[in-house]
């Protein structure tokens, strides 16, 4: 099942993704990969990036920020 | 308890909240009963599935078991009471019990590959987030992750996902956009 809303476009430049994710494992460091599938006609030269802004995630009802909440470099096409 | 709540997940086994069944509410004092009425229309032909879930009171008694019962007659479909399951005994085993937090560290954001991508190519990792937990107890429990685009052009992006690792288990909640991609090959 989804996690979050599907099939949405970055609104504004975000999308939220919203769901229960329990970390079960104990003593252990869990992971979240935010992959792209890249279009057929995306520009050359062009490149692609994500962030994590302050206060964005949400964890056991606590808004949390990473760190850094933005890091380069990023994937170019 | 601060709620209890149903919620209704077709045929499927794994938990989400779209489809709530009937309105959350409190167990009643004195009858320590709960009913969630509603109208879900059943498919033919297949098993489906209503989840029971807690919302827990920030001042919870740690190694309190938790727990519930359907007594019998306590389903109701199209007119017609059903048992539904055999009464579950809540001691000396419950179902789960309250026990503090494991310990949440430092989340980071790391660049997992910088590798240059090309148009076409599908779930290339972006970034990745990591969630440090020590300590026994009751799990971490993620609710979201808001991402912003830091793309020079988000028409680039066909769609993008989020991959939650824990340990070998893996599971995939996608986001797509209206432009499609023609291949479905993974180059990573």
């Amino acid at each position: 099942m989804p996690f979050g809303a599907t099939h949405q476009p970055f609104g504004g430049g975000t999308v939220t993704f919203t769901g229960i994710q329990d970390f079960s494992a104990p003593n252990a460091t869990h992971s979240v990969f935010i992959t792209y599938d890249i279009a057929n006609d995306a520009s050359d030269g062009h490149t692609v990036d994500a962030k994590i802004n302050t206060d964005h995630i949400r964890i056991e009802g606590t808004t949390r920020t990473p760190s850094p909440t933005a890091i380069p470099p990023v994937r170019a096409l | 308890m601060a709620g209890v709540a149903a919620y209704y997940t077709g045929t499927s086994k794994t938990f989400e909240v779209s489809t709530p069944f009937g309105s959350a509410g409190v167990f009643d004092n004195v009858t320590r009963k709960i009913t969630f009425n509603g109208a879900q229309s059943l498919p033919a032909n297949s098993t489906v599935y209503v989840f029971i879930v807690y919302t827990l009171s920030p001042v919870a008694t740690s190694n309190h078991g938790l727990d519930l019962m359907i007594e019998t007659g306590g389903i109701t479909i199209s007119g017609v009471t059903y048992r539904g399951t055999l009464p579950i005994n809540p001691s000396p085993n419950p179902a789960r019990t309250i026990k503090p937090p494991q310990t949440l560290g430092t989340i980071t954001v790391v660049n997992s590959d910088t590798t240059s991508v090309k148009p076409g190519d599908t779930d290339k990792q972006i970034l990745r987030i990591d969630f440090p937990v020590t300590n026994t107890g009751a799990p971490q429990t993620l609710q979201s992750i808001t991402v912003t685009s830091a793309n020079v052009s988000d028409t680039d992006v066909s769609a993008f996902r989020l991959i939650t690792r824990e340990h070998r288990r893996f599971s995939t909640h996608q986001c797509r956009s209206a432009r499609p991609t023609s291949r479905s090959a993974v180059e990573q």
